[in-house]
């Protein structure tokens, strides 16, 4: 979120590679960003190694899983936290600083009231890519198998009829949070000028 | 009191440049410029929200060059109002009671929970509210609210922070014409009833006459002309505050004589000469531009006897000297108060040719009384008090008139 908030309004040296780094997984086979997690997080990866010797693992396990969603649906979250950001008028967080209030307050008190929806629905966008997230994590954390694993391998290992409650489980969880959350982002506005009066 | 002192800042490709401004505590300042003329970076770096690249800016005794905008005490309000949406009028002009005790704070610390419309915060937005004639909008949302009423809350917010300065940027520009006449009435009274220090941008210029106790004229990022808005509008100096401010003849000068009888003669770059005050200052150096006040030229129908051009010097010294030309009018516009004549002047004889327009301003009256239409044939009586010399530029290395 301060990244997404650093981007969206500062001019900084550098500032287009980090864009680009954040945006990688977007572009690139998800198997290859599990080959190159693999190599950091690995056993004898770059940062896998020093953390192995201290007993923690990041391959073939829940964390593994975590690393590969994450890695592979940051992107979406930054960027619509971003694009919500830079939405905001950045005078009014002027506006906000001459009445008084610390950086700090101005962005909880002005600019987050303004931005959540954005945040909220890239929120939404990160998990539901994590989710359908296949390749990465195939390849980090292929054991305890993630639901999208779950379904391949029992399509590959026993056919359609195996694989259709498993997804039909998945479609249905999918469209109800979908849902959901368009319930809870769209009418708020509409609520919140009748209803709401006075309060938060 | 508020005094920039040599400040340079630097936006994009645009900078500004501004020697010298100060306002006496109390005093309602007004920035005339055209648009991006570097209006709007001044009050920003006048509120803490830009950062000179050199000079200093004082509130009082105390340097607020590198203070927060949070620790400053400067009040902003924008054209559009810039209101926080999310908030009701209410919470928008507490927006800045909240947490705080007095100066100094950090500011917006406290107050973590609860809301800003209660106990003594409450009281004042109510005072500000009933000052401002929004009492009745107080639970609404910015949303539904007219420019007018917006830019009431907008004000209000400002001014629940007591600021040591409130800086108006085109606060006015937005909004209809009755609307616009009814906020600047609000202003005027605002300012006398809590003595704020005010710093209002405008491009409008009658807007810089209503309210300004001084006039300060930017121009391309450079602080032209300071002064009371009747020295302004009388004596620009130079031709571009000339034109801002709405002065329409601006000719040329090529020469200057003075004759022994203390009057002081211009000569036109088309042939004219013009009698101006003997006081009025002049150098060699750099073109200058004689300044003729629309609404000083007194005009009358020329009734048939054909006279040319004079230099008068009318009744051993008693009177103004004073120009008299002939010429017929080309146009006549009227307008809401006044009508606007476009004169041709009939060249002397012998002078170049290049007639020159003079630009007549009279009472809506006095067109009918005088019978004056397109066609007429009129004298002109340019007394020299209604000629002004200024310089073509006021740049950094001639900051006065010359």
């Amino acid at each position: 979120m301060p990244l997404a908030y650093l981007l969206a309004r500062r001019e900084f040296w550098g500032k287009n590679l980090v864009q680009g780094i954040i945006d990688l997984p977007i572009i690139i086979p998800h198997t290859a960003a599990g080959v190159a997690l693999l190599m950091v997080f690995g056993r004898r990866g770059l940062l896998g190694e020093p953390f192995a010797s201290l007993g923690v693992y990041f391959t073939q396990n829940f964390a593994g899983i975590v690393i590969a969603m994450l890695f592979v649906s940051l992107p979406l979250l930054v960027d619509t936290a971003r694009e919500t950001f830079a939405l905001v008028d950045r005078r009014l967080e002027g506006v906000a600083r001459t009445l008084g209030a610390s950086p700090w307050s101005a962005f909880r008190r002005v600019t987050l009231p303004l931005a959540w929806r954005g945040i909220v629905a890239g929120a939404v966008m990160m998990w539901a890519r994590g989710i359908s997230e296949f390749g990465a994590v195939v390849i980090l954390a292929y054991n305890p198998k993630t639901i999208s694993l779950l379904v391949y391998e029992r399509f590959v290992g026993f056919g359609t009829d195996a694989a259709a409650p498993v997804t039909a489980l998945l479609l249905v969880l999918a469209l109800v949070i979908l849902v959901l959350v368009r319930a809870v982002l769209v009418p708020r506005r509409r609520r919140g000028r009748a209803g709401d009066v006075g309060g938060r | 009191m508020i005094r920039l002192e040599g400040l340079r800042v630097q936006a994009g490709g645009f900078s500004l440049a501004i020697e010298g401004l100060s306002l006496a505590a109390g005093e309602y300042v007004m920035l005339l410029g055209p648009t991006a003329s570097g209006k709007t970076v001044l009050l920003e770096t006048v509120a803490g929200l830009r950062r000179p690249q050199s000079g200093r800016i004082w509130f009082g005794q105390r340097e607020v060059t590198g203070e927060a905008p949070e620790r400053r005490g400067a009040g902003l309000v924008y054209q559009d109002y810039a209101l926080f949406p999310h908030l009701t009028v209410a919470e928008n002009i507490g927006f800045g009671l909240r947490g705080r005790r007095g100066r100094g704070g950090t500011g917006g610390a406290g107050g973590m929970g609860g809301r800003g419309g209660r106990g003594d915060s409450g009281d004042r937005v109510g005072v500000l509210a009933g000052m401002l004639g929004i009492d009745g909008l107080l639970s609404r949302y910015p949303e539904g609210l007219s420019g007018g009423e917006q830019q009431r809350v907008a004000l209000a917010r400002a001014l629940a922070v007591e600021p040591e300065v409130l800086l108006l940027d085109e606060p006015l520009s937005a909004l209809d014409g009755p609307t616009r006449q009814e906020l600047q009435g609000e202003l005027k009274r605002v300012h006398q009833e809590t003595g704020a220090t005010i710093l209002h941008v405008t491009h409008d210029l009658d807007e810089a006459l209503a309210l300004g106790d001084r006039m300060a004229v930017l121009i391309d990022g450079d602080l032209r002309q300071v002064g009371e808005p009747q020295v302004v509008t009388r004596e620009p100096a130079d031709v571009e505050v000339a034109r801002l401010v709405g002065l329409t003849n601006v000719l040329a000068v090529a020469g200057v004589r003075d004759e022994t009888s203390g009057q002081r003669c211009l000569t036109l770059e088309n042939g004219l000469e013009i009698a101006a005050r003997v006081g009025e200052p002049w150098s060699a150096d750099g073109r200058a531009f004689a300044v003729i006040r629309a609404e000083e030229i007194e005009i009358e129908p020329a009734a048939g006897r054909r006279r040319e051009a004079t230099l008068e010097a009318a009744g051993a010294g008693s009177a103004e000297p004073e120009t008299v030309l002939e010429g017929f009018v080309r146009t006549v516009k009227i307008q809401s108060v006044h009508a606007s004549l476009q004169v041709e002047v009939t060249a002397p004889a012998g002078s170049d040719p290049r007639t020159p327009r003079l630009t007549v301003h009279v009472m809506r009256p006095q067109v009918d009384r005088l019978g004056l239409a397109a066609g007429s044939q009129v004298r002109l009586r340019i007394p020299s008090a209604a000629v002004h010399v200024c310089s073509a530029l006021s740049g950094a290395s001639d900051r006065r008139c010359v």
